[in-house]
């Protein structure tokens, strides 16, 4: 039940210790959010979560779903942040009433970046780091061990959601459901028969869950135990360093070059 | 039998928002080392009685309890159940939520984990129990790649890693097909006949009952209407069905020659109905 979103495997980033890869990801997140307002300051950030996405084993079929997913983003994004800066700079194109200008263009993709960057910095955090690890990674961060257990839970529980959207989708297309015709409107209705089920199945398997915890001494002692601690090795140590030399360069670029 | 592990006087239980009493009046008392089948329908008000014992109703579980409640020797109603932490092993129906983890061992180990034992202890819990129930050979598995059977033994070893003084299982076998069931009663045969551990099980195998209990007891609309050995209980056929519950087959076979003038003793068990029938072989 808590195996969140973790993907067995046995890549660079699985044998990293997952302080190393938390600091990492808050890393490419305090970069993203210096370079929010030049995308080409941020494209390098962009560039290494891609290449950790590659080196996190995670699988293409996972990947391409967040690269196609993230391009319709960028699509998006661009069209709202050049809409709102298409009176400053010089312009590049002119689509009927939106106007991409240059300046336009760096504050679409920082924004685009902002967002982007951290989502594939922590997905190859948590895709590679096992729950039972994040947990221990939070408390050794100081978060009181009860939240830290708590919150892999609530993390934990979402494939087990898109698990119950997808069996009950299942069942009420069986029994006649159709969401694919109709008007927008027509559509969010229907989902409806949906929505209830799968909240009341959460609902009940959460309550059933709180109930095993409890009984399993969740919270009884202020700092749990753990059999099984990751070990920080040289390599994490370069990592680390080459990361803080790689992100702090670019906040620095980005603050003040 | 030892000294008494669980006694309960007069207890009374309701749900928040339920306007009837769940249990009314029950009265209990189980031994050190015995062990008690509670049977009943639906709704009798089993599970509720295994929740106060656990301490979970009202401490988990809001609601309103009454009388007294002695388990492992903590007053559980003013305790609260973080004093029953390690002393109570609780076992629920659906093993798909009760394995947690992404290993065994992880499963194992987490109860005695989450009470902040020291490493080697925990690790050595985990070697134990897993020697004991002959699970070694699961421990890196991942728990999800494992039958519902199996996935609900290693949650009867995910609390006897607590080192459980009373061990309570509510209907453990209701979400298992045969091949499960009987791996899970065998489990708890072995840890009553080896271990000699205080087990309360809310249970509907009949026939496996009344060859395990020391005790069973009927309840019926939240009161505990019929308690003594397997015999005892079983042997009033005609009582034992009025409350909902389905006497083992050689005493309905039995009670229904009875019935029709045979001058025969009811049996609960097919050692006895053999016996009485001459042998056989």
């Amino acid at each position: 039940m808590l195996s969140g979103i973790y993907v067995e495997g046995r890549s660079v980033f699985h044998s990293l210790d997952p302080r190393a890869k938390l600091l990492w990801a808050l890393l490419v997140l305090a970069a993203s959010i210096a370079a929010q307002f030049n995308g080409l300051k941020s494209l390098p950030v962009f560039i290494s979560t891609l290449i950790a996405l590659s080196l996190s084993g995670i699988g293409a079929g996972l990947a391409a779903l967040l690269i196609f997913n993230a391009s319709v983003f960028l699509l998006v994004t661009t069209l709202v942040w050049a809409g709102m800066y298409a009176g400053q700079g010089t312009p590049l194109i002119t689509l009927g009433f939106l106007r991409v200008t240059d300046v336009g263009l760096l504050v679409a993709s920082g924004k685009f970046f902002l967002i982007v960057n951290p989502i594939l910095a922590f997905v190859v955090f948590f895709t590679t780091t096992k729950p039972y690890y994040i947990s221990w990674t939070l408390e050794k961060a100081g978060v009181p061990s009860k939240l830290a257990f708590s919150f892999v839970i609530a993390l934990s529980l979402l494939p087990g959601v898109i698990r119950a959207v997808r069996d009950v989708t299942d069942v009420q297309k069986l029994r006649g459901l159709s969401l694919d015709k109709g008007s927008i409107f027509e559509r969010l209705r229907k989902h409806v028969p949906v929505i209830v089920p799968v909240i009341s199945r959460l609902l009940s398997d959460v309550w059933d869950l709180s109930m095993v915890l409890a009984s399993r001494c969740f919270g009884v002692s202020r700092r749990r135990t753990y059999v099984e601690e990751p070990r920080w090795t040289r390599r994490d140590t370069i990592f680390t360093l080459v990361s803080m030399a790689f992100y702090l360069g670019v906040i620095a670029w980005a603050l003040w070059l | 039998m030892g000294s008494v592990a669980v006694a309960v006087r007069n207890l009374w239980a309701k749900y928040v928002g339920s306007e009837d009493w769940v249990l009314r009046g029950v009265n209990l008392e189980v031994r050190e080392g015995e062990m008690l089948v509670l049977m009943g329908p639906s709704g009798c008000g089993k599970s509720t009685l295994l929740k106060v014992l656990a301490g979970l109703l009202p401490w988990v579980i809001p609601g309103t309890v009454e009388g007294t409640v002695h388990v492992a020797g903590v007053d559980v109603l003013k305790a609260g159940y973080r004093e029953l932490a390690g002393k109570v092993g609780v076992v629920y129906q659906n093993p798909e939520v009760q394995v947690v983890t992404r290993s065994v061992f992880e499963e194992l180990a987490m109860a005695p984990e989450n009470l902040g034992l020291p490493k080697e202890e925990v690790r050595a819990r985990v070697e134990s129990v897993a020697k004991a129930l002959r699970l070694e050979d699961y421990l890196f598995k991942d728990p999800q790649s494992l039958s519902g059977g199996e996935k609900q033994l290693i949650a009867i070893a995910g609390v006897l890693t607590m080192k459980p003084k009373v061990l309570l299982l509510d209907e453990p076998t209701s979400m298992l097909d045969h091949f499960g069931t009987k791996l899970v009663l065998d489990l708890i045969t072995q840890l009553k006949r080896e271990y000699g551990l205080t087990i309360i099980a809310a249970e509907h195998r009949v026939e496996w009952a009344v060859e395990v209990a020391d005790r069973v007891a009927v309840m019926s609309d939240g009161a505990l209407v019929l308690e003594g050995t397997p015999s005892e209980v079983f042997s009033r056929v005609e009582e034992v069905q009025r409350y909902g519950v389905r006497p083992p087959g050689v005493s309905e076979v039995a009670y229904s020659l009875a019935r029709m003038g045979f001058n025969l003793k009811i049996p609960v068990r097919l050692s006895e109905m053999e016996e009485m029938l001459g042998g056989g072989r």
